[in-house]
């Protein structure tokens, strides 16, 4: 009696399988991403470990790479309190005497782990407890990276600026346009023809009410070239953060 | 067929899938290799549970909608179960056609529900076909090792 094998049918069987993973796959996001979030939440000190050993053996170190890797973050730190800089001084001249406030005064700076990393997504170890909730901007080498896209009490998704379902509301000479990725590259393609685009050119981060007080850099232009509207520009931007080297994010809450 | 070592060995592949191989762009599924193993090797019956569990378990570390791998690795691991009964799958070519025919038809279908719900990344479907590659070259190797962890401290050598 205790050794007899529970025997299904094999179509039945398969049936119900195949309607379980239909259900799944219908349930709203929010839901279904949870597993997802759970899964990294659960094994986050083995996914750690071996992420790091990777890291380490797959980033490849050139001669004089170390530094330049090293810079970044403050070349990007440069760029951002020139925007600032930028912002401000257009400020004054619009209001006499008024007085801008620290850009990020009030704000709370939260550090976080990455725990896995996608071409789209990242899962970090901090979430609900810490404070995070959706739509938070998140840095990487003081560039912004992504938006919090689902957050579970100790860890949080990360949907990158590479990803296709990521859309942000850039600055880009002067002019405010739609970035979007496609799950490699950044592309604007909002942007007139009439606008002047340089490669090179600095893509900032639109300020947010509450959620984004100053100008941050997303990246630079590598390419620009029309696209097949004739009409607008298909501009393709290189992130400001090298994001598949990092380990940890930084995110904003006001 | 030895659940509680089917659970271990499907966590451990995970990890080391997520963990370990991630960073590589281009690098072998060790789901898919598995989902090979098991409709190869298994009955019928359990290449069906096996195959729907590794689908989860693929949809837990990819960015893909959750859902779009369990129908995918259900489907094509029931087939070549079915299949298997048919042509045999024992000799190391045909294994290794078996897992890159199978994860191909695992990309179009993840690709076409994922469409459903939220389009995928652009490339998505050429990294999956030079993953199957790799899987495919790799696998072979891979399914004495699996054989004999599933079938350790067993008489008849058999794990099903």
């Amino acid at each position: 009696m205790t050794n007899r094998k529970v025997r299904f049918n094999k179509r039945t069987l398969f049936t119900w399988l195949l309607l379980a993973g239909f259900i799944v796959l219908f349930s709203p996001q929010a839901i279904t991403g949870k597993f997802q979030l759970l899964f990294a939440s659960a094994f986050h000190w083995p996914l750690n470990l071996t992420r790091n050993l990777m890291l380490s053996a797959v980033t490849s170190q050139p001669v004089g790479g170390n530094a330049e890797r090293a810079g970044l973050p403050y070349q990007n730190q440069i760029a951002n309190l020139q925007a600032r800089v930028d912002e401000v001084e257009k400020k004054y001249q619009q209001v006499a005497g008024f007085r801008a406030k620290h850009p990020f005064e009030g704000a709370k700076f939260i550090t976080a782990n990455i725990t896995r990393a996608t071409n789209s997504e990242l899962i970090i170890d901090s979430g609900q407890k810490d404070g995070l909730i959706d739509g938070l901007f998140v840095f990487g080498d003081n560039g912004v990276i992504g938006t919090i896209a689902g957050v579970t009490a100790y860890t949080a998704k990360v949907r990158l600026i590479t990803s296709s379902s990521c859309k942000l509301e850039v600055k880009i000479a002067d002019k405010s346009a739609i970035l979007q990725g496609d799950g490699r590259n950044i592309k604007i393609k909002t942007l007139p023809k009439t606008c002047p685009v340089q490669i090179g050119q600095q893509v900032f981060c639109q300020p947010k009410p509450g959620l984004l007080n100053t100008p941050i850099i997303v990246g630079t232009v590598s390419e620009c070239r029309l696209s097949e509207n004739p009409h607008l520009w298909d501009i393709t931007v290189t992130p400001a953060a090298d994001i598949s080297a990092l380990n940890s994010v930084g995110i904003i809450k006001y | 067929m030895r659940w509680i070592r089917f659970a271990i060995l499907i966590i451990f592949i995970m990890l080391i899938q997520d963990g370990l191989l991630s960073k590589l762009r281009i690098h072998p599924d060790l789901l898919l290799i598995m989902l090979v193993f098991f409709a190869v090797h298994g009955t019928i019956s359990d290449a069906i549970i096996t195959s729907f569990a590794i689908g989860l378990a693929s949809d837990l570390i990819a960015s893909t909608p959750v859902g779009a791998g369990i129908i995918s690795f259900g489907l094509v691991g029931t087939g070549l179960a079915y299949l298997q009964q048919t042509i045999s799958l024992r000799k190391t070519p045909f294994q290794a056609i078996a897992i890159f025919v199978a994860g191909v038809l695992c990309a179009i279908l993840i690709l076409f529900l994922s469409y459903l719900k939220t389009p995928v990344a652009g490339d998505f479907f050429r990294l999956f076909v030079y993953s199957s590659l790799y899987s495919a070259v790799a696998g072979p190797f891979l399914f004495p090792p699996m054989k004999w962890l599933m079938s350790l401290f067993s008489e008849n050598r058999r794990f099903y």
